[in-house]
C-alpha cells in the first residue's frame, strides 16, 4: 500500500501544480479580457465625444472654444455612471474642459508621457487611479492640438477579478478533490496486478522473520513452495548458510588463544 | 517472484492512461467552470457596450430623424453600422427595424465557424443572453428599434489561447507525472529489490563480500538490514582471529566473507538517469522554438542578414556538438559518466542565464555555443550510463530508453519555452531553464550512485580490436552518410530553423510556434519504447531504419504539394513519427556493426552533426535566394537518395556475404 499511497501523492501533486498554473492563467486572461472590454469602449467613447471638437480643430479653432463643450461632455459622461471624470485638454495638457468641478489645471505627468509614447495613436494606461483613456485631436495639418482623456476606476475591475480568481480556486480545489478520489479508485484497479506483487513481497519477508524467530523457539519450519515464494526460499537458504559458515567460525574462536 | 515481475513497461503505460486521464478530466472540469464564471463576471461590461452601441447608434438616428429625414430614408446606415462591428469584436450583427417591423438597415458579421461552434461544446458553454434590442424614440413615437447580436461564444474565443497553453502545460505535467511516478515506483519497490535480490543469491551462495543501501518500502527495509548484518558480523568475527587461524578457515571454508568492512554493493539501472536527463533535457531546449526568433530581433552587425543571425545560434551549437562528440566517449571513460554529467550543470545554469541576457546575436550564439558543449557531455554521459548500465538487455533498449527521455524532455521544454516567453518574455523562460537546471544537478548527484557512473579503468569496450575495425567498413559508412547524416540535417533544418521562419510568417506567435514544435518531440514520447522492442525482437532493426527514412523523406517532399500552417503541422507530427521509427534503431544497427566500440558511436555523433551543421549552413546562406519550399524539397530529395544508397549497399554486402 505505501507504493500505491507514494504515486496517488505524486499524481495529485501534479494535479494540483496544473491546476494552479491553470486557475493564475486563467485569472491573468480574465483580467485581460475585462480591461480589454472597457478599454475598447471608453475609446469608441471619446471618439464619439472628440467629434465636435476635431471639427473645431479642423477649422482652425481652439479647443477651448468649443460651445457646450460641457454639456457634451456630461452627456458622454452619462453613458455609464462609473466614469470618473472626461476631460478636454490642450496639445500641452492643460486641462481646458472637464466634466469635475473645479477641473484640475492638467492631465496628470503619467498620462503626458503615455500620450507622447504612444506618438498620436489611441492609448490606455492602467494607474492606482484607475483606468485611463485617451484619443488624439489633430488639425487640418494633421498636427496635434489636443486630445480627450477618460478616467475610469479600476476598483471594480481588481474586485471582479479578485471574485473570479477566487470562484476557480474554489472549483479547482473540488476538482482535485474529485480527481484524487476517483484516482485513488483508477489507481487500484489499473495496478491491481503490481501492488499485489509488492505486497506479496513484504508478506514473504515477514513470514521469513516469523519463522525464524518461531523456528528458534523449537517451531519445526513452514514448508515452502511455489514460485511465489522464490524470494522466501532465497531467504531461508541465505539464513542457512551464515548460520553455516557463522558455526563454521566460531569453535574456531573458542580455539584462539 | 522477481524483479523482472514488476513489468516496468506495463506500469509505464498503465501511467501514461491514468495521468493523462486525471489531468484531463480535470483541466476540462475547471476549463467549463471558468467559462461559466467569465460570462457571468463580463455580463455586466457587455451590458455597458451593447449601451453604448445602441445609444450612438440611436442618437445618430435620432439627429437624422430631428432634422427632418424620414426614418426609411436614412443613408448610410449600414456603412455607419459596419464601422461599429468594427470597434467590437463581440458583437456579431446589428440591425435597425421600423415600428412595422421592416428593416431599414442590418450588417452581419461575416464568419466562418469556429471549433467551438461547430461542436457541442459550444451550445453548452454558449453565453445565455445573445440578443439586446433599444427602442427608437422620434418625439414621444416609437418609431423603430435596434438589435444587436451578441455572439454566444465570446469569452470562448478569447480563452483559446489560455486553453491551448493549459493543455500543454498538462502534456508536460503529464510527462513529469509519469517520470515522476516511475521514480517513485523504482525507488521504493525496483532497485531496492533489485539490491536486495542480488545479495540474498550472493549470500546463497557463501558470497559474503558485500553490504547494500537499506532503502525501499519497510519489509525490503528489514530484509536490507538482516542481510547486511551477516556479511557484517561474518567479517568482524573473522577479522578478530589471529592471522594464522584466519587463514586456515578461508582456505577450508567454502564461503568469501570481507577482510574488514563489507563494500558497498552499487547496482546500476537506466532508470539512474531518466530524471536527471528529462530535467536537463527540459532546461537546454527551453528555447528550442523561439531561439530563431529570439536571435533575429537581437542587435546584429549590419553585414548579418536577419536569416544567418537566426541560424547562427543554431550553427554553433551543432557545431561545439559536433567537435565534442569524438571525445565524449573518452571523456566519460577518463572521469566518469557521473562526474561528467554533475560536472556540465554549472556551466549550463551560466549560459542559459547569460543567454537570457544577452541582447546582441554575437552574445547570444556563444551562450548556446557554451551551452551546446556541456549539453553535449551531459547528454553523453547519460547515454554511456544506461548502455553500461543495461549491457545484457540488447543494443535498442537502452538506447530507445535515452532518446525517448532527451526527446520526452526537448518536447516539454520546447513546449514550457514557448508559453513562459509568450506569456512572461524570452528572460523568464530562461531563468525558468537555469533553475530546472539546478534540479536536473541535485538528482543527478543522488541518483547516478551506480558502478556505470564510475570512471572506466580499463575500458569494456575497447577501440581497437577485430570488432572497432569494421566502423570504417562500407555498411557502416552508408549507414552513416544515408541514413544518420540526413536524419539530423532534417531535424536542424526543417524542425529547429524553418519552422519557426514559417509559423512566424504566417503570423504564429512563440507559444503557437512551440505547441506545434512539440509535436516532432510527442511521437517518440509516445512510440519509442515499442520501436525499441521491435527493433530488439523479431524484426530487427533493419526495416524500422528503411521505412522511418522513406516516411520521413516523402514527408518532406509532401510540403511542395500543400503549404499553409496545417501543412507544416502535419509535416511537423509526421518527421516527429519517421524519426522516432528510424532514430533508436539506427543507433542499435551502429552498435552491432560497429560492435559498440566508442570509436564507432562517436564517428556516428561527430559525422551525423556535421552533416546537420553543413545542411544549416547552406540553407540559411540560400534560404533568401531560393526559399523555404525549395530548400524543403531539396531536404526531402536528400533523405530519399541516402536511403537508396544505403538499401543499395546493404542489399549488395547481403548478396556478397550470402
Amino acid at each position: 500500500m505505501a507504493l500505491f499511497w507514494r504515486i496517488w501523492a505524486a499524481m495529485t501533486l501534479v494535479n494540483l501544480a496544473v491546476l494552479t498554473i491553470f486557475v493564475a492563467l486563467a485569472t491573468l486572461q480574465f483580467g485581460n479580457i475585462n480591461s480589454g472590454l472597457v478599454g475598447e469602449r471608453l475609446v469608441v467613447l471619446a471618439d464619439r465625444t472628440a467629434a465636435p471638437f476635431k471639427a473645431a480643430a479642423r477649422i482652425g479653432l481652439p479647443l477651448s472654444t468649443v460651445r457646450n463643450a460641457d454639456a457634451l461632455l456630461e452627456r458622454a459622461r452619462q453613458t455609464d455612471d462609473a466614469i470618473l471624470a472626461i476631460h478636454v485638454f490642450d496639445v500641452a495638457g492643460r486641462i481646458v474642459h472637464s466634466t469635475v468641478t473645479p477641473a484640475p489645471t492638467a492631465i496628470p505627468a503619467g498620462a503626458l508621457f503615455a500620450r507622447t509614447s504612444a506618438d498620436g495613436a489611441p492609448w490606455h494606461r492602467e494607474t492606482a487611479d484607475g483606468f485611463l483613456r485617451s484619443i488624439d485631436i489633430v488639425s487640418r495639418d494633421g498636427s496635434s492640438v489636443g486630445g480627450i482623456l477618460i478616467v475610469y476606476p479600476g476598483g471594480g475591475n481588481v474586485t471582479r477579478i479578485h471574485a473570479t480568481a477566487a470562484e476557480l480556486g474554489l472549483a479547482a480545489i473540488g476538482v482535485l478533490m474529485a480527481a484524487a478520489a476517483l484516482s485513488a479508485l483508477l489507481l487500484r484497479l489499473g495496478l491491481g496486478r503490481q501492488i499485489r506483487l509488492f505486497e506479496a513481497i513484504d508478506s514473504a519477508f515477514t513470514r521469513f522473520e516469523r519463522g525464524a524467530w518461531r523456528s528458534a523457539a523449537g517451531r519445526s519450519p513452514d514448508v515452502v513452495e511455489g514460485e511465489a515464494d522464490e524470494l522466501r526460499i532465497l531467504l531461508d537458504a541465505a539464513e542457512t548458510r551464515y548460520r553455516t559458515v557463522g558455526q563454521a567460525i566460531e569453535p574456531t574462536r573458542d580455539d584462539a588463544p | 517472484m522477481s524483479a523482472r515481475g514488476l513489468d516496468r513497461d506495463g506500469l509505464r503505460s498503465r501511467l501514461i492512461g491514468l495521468v493523462a486521464a486525471m489531468v484531463t478530466a480535470s483541466v476540462v472540469a475547471v476549463g467549463a467552470i471558468a467559462i461559466d464564471a467569465f460570462d457571468r463576471a463580463v455580463e455586466p461590461e457587455l451590458t455597458n457596450r451593447t449601451r453604448l452601441i445602441g445609444s450612438v447608434v440611436r442618437g445618430e438616428i435620432q439627429r437624422a430623424l430631428e432634422l427632418g429625414i424620414p426614418f426609411d430614408a436614412i443613408v448610410g446606415l449600414d456603412r455607419y453600422l459596419s464601422e461599429m462591428l468594427e470597434n467590437f469584436d463581440e458583437v456579431d450583427g446589428i440591425s435597425v427595424t421600423s415600428a412595422s417591423g421592416q428593416t431599414v438597415a442590418a450588417i452581419e458579421r461575416p464568419a466562418t465557424p469556429s471549433i467551438f461552434e461547430q461542436t457541442l461544446l459550444g451550445e453548452m458553454t454558449a453565453y445565455r443572453q445573445t440578443t439586446f434590442a433599444l427602442p427608437i424614440l422620434e418625439g414621444n413615437e416609437l418609431v423603430g428599434e435596434i438589435t444587436v447580436e451578441i455572439s454566444p461564444i465570446f469569452v470562448q474565443t478569447r480563452l483559446r489561447d489560455v486553453f491551448l497553453d493549459v493543455m500543454v502545460i498538462a502534456l508536460v505535467a503529464m510527462l513529469v507525472a509519469l517520470e515522476l511516478a516511475l521514480a517513485v515506483a523504482v525507488t521504493s519497490v525496483g532497485k531496492p529489490l533489485d539490491r536486495v535480490l542480488r545479495l540474498l543469491r550472493e549470500q546463497c551462495e557463501g558470497n559474503f563480500l558485500h553490504h547494500i543501501r537499506p532503502g525501499g518500502l519497510s519489509g525490503l527495509t528489514r530484509a536490507a538490514a538482516r542481510l547486511n548484518d551477516h556479511a557484517e558480523d561474518l567479517a568482524e568475527r573473522l577479522s578478530a582471529l589471529p592471522a594464522a587461524v584466519r587463514s586456515g578457515i578461508e582456505a577450508t571454508m567454502d564461503a568469501r566473507i570481507a577482510e574488514g568492512r563489507p563494500l558497498r554493493l552499487r547496482l546500476s539501472e537506466i532508470s539512474d538517469i531518466r530524471l536527471a536527463l528529462f530535467l536537463f533535457s527540459v532546461a537546454s531546449e527551453i528555447a528550442a522554438a523561439f531561439l530563431p526568433l529570439y536571435a533575429r530581433a537581437a542587435a546584429r552587425p549590419a553585414w548579418l542578414s536577419p536569416e544567418l543571425a537566426a541560424a547562427a545560434p543554431l550553427v554553433l551549437y551543432l557545431v561545439a556538438v559536433a567537435m565534442l562528440s569524438p571525445f565524449g566517449g573518452a571523456l566519460v571513460q577518463r572521469f566518469g559518466a557521473r562526474r561528467l554529467f554533475l560536472a556540465s550543470v554549472p556551466p549550463t545554469i551560466v549560459a542559459l542565464a547569460a543567454m537570457g541576457f544577452s541582447d546582441s546575436v554575437a552574445g547570444i550564439t556563444l551562450w548556446r555555443g557554451v551551452m551546446a558543449v556541456f549539453y553535449a557531455t551531459a547528454t553523453i554521459a547519460c547515454q554511456e550510463y544506461a548502455i553500461r548500465a543495461a549491457a545484457d538487455q540488447g543494443s535498442a533498449r537502452p538506447v530507445g530508453a535515452f532518446v525517448a527521455v532527451v526527446y520526452g524532455g526537448v518536447f516539454c521544454g520546447s513546449a514550457l519555452g514557448g508559453v513562459l516567453a509568450g506569456r512572461f518574455g524570452f528572460e523568464a523562460a530562461f531563468m525558468s531553464g537555469a533553475v530546472i537546471t539546478v534540479l536536473a544537478g541535485v538528482l543527478g548527484l543522488f541518483a547516478m550512485r551506480g558502478r556505470a557512473g564510475d570512471p572506466e579503468s580499463v575500458p569494456n569496450r575497447s577501440s581497437d580490436g577485430p570488432a572497432s575495425q569494421r566502423w570504417f567498413g562500407v555498411r557502416f559508412l552508408a549507414l552513416l552518410l544515408g541514413i544518420a547524416v540526413p536524419m539530423n540535417a532534417a531535424t536542424a533544418i526543417f524542425i529547429w530553423y524553418l519552422t519557426p521562419l514559417i509559423l512566424a510568417a504566417s503570423g504564429s506567435g512563440p507559444a503557437e510556434i512551440a505547441r506545434i514544435v512539440m509535436l516532432y518531440y510527442l511521437a517518440v514520447v509516445l512510440f519509442g519504447s515499442v520501436v525499441a522492442t521491435l527493433s530488439d525482437g523479431r524484426m530487427g532493426p533493419v526495416p524500422l531504419v528503411v521505412s522511418g527514412a522513406l516516411a520521413s523523406g516523402a514527408i518532406l517532399l509532401s510540403l511542395t504539394v500543400w503549404s499553409g500552417f496545417w501543412a507544416v503541422v502535419t509535416a511537423v507530427a509526421g518527421l516527429g513519427l519517421g524519426h522516432t521509427v528510424l532514430r533508436a534503431p539506427l543507433y542499435a544497427l551502429a552498435i552491432n556493426i560497429t560492435g559498440g566500440s566508442n570509436a564507432g558511436l562517436s564517428a556516428l555523433r561527430l559525422v551525423e552533426r556535421i552533416g546537420a551543421t553543413l545542411g544549416l549552413a547552406a540553407t540559411a546562406f540560400l534560404l533568401g535566394d531560393i526559399g523555404a519550399e525549395s530548400s524543403i524539397r531539396a531536404l526531402g530529395i536528400v533523405v530519399l537518395s541516402g536511403v537508396a544508397l544505403y538499401a543499395i549497399v546493404d542489399i549488395s554486402l547481403r548478396f556478397r556475404s550470402a
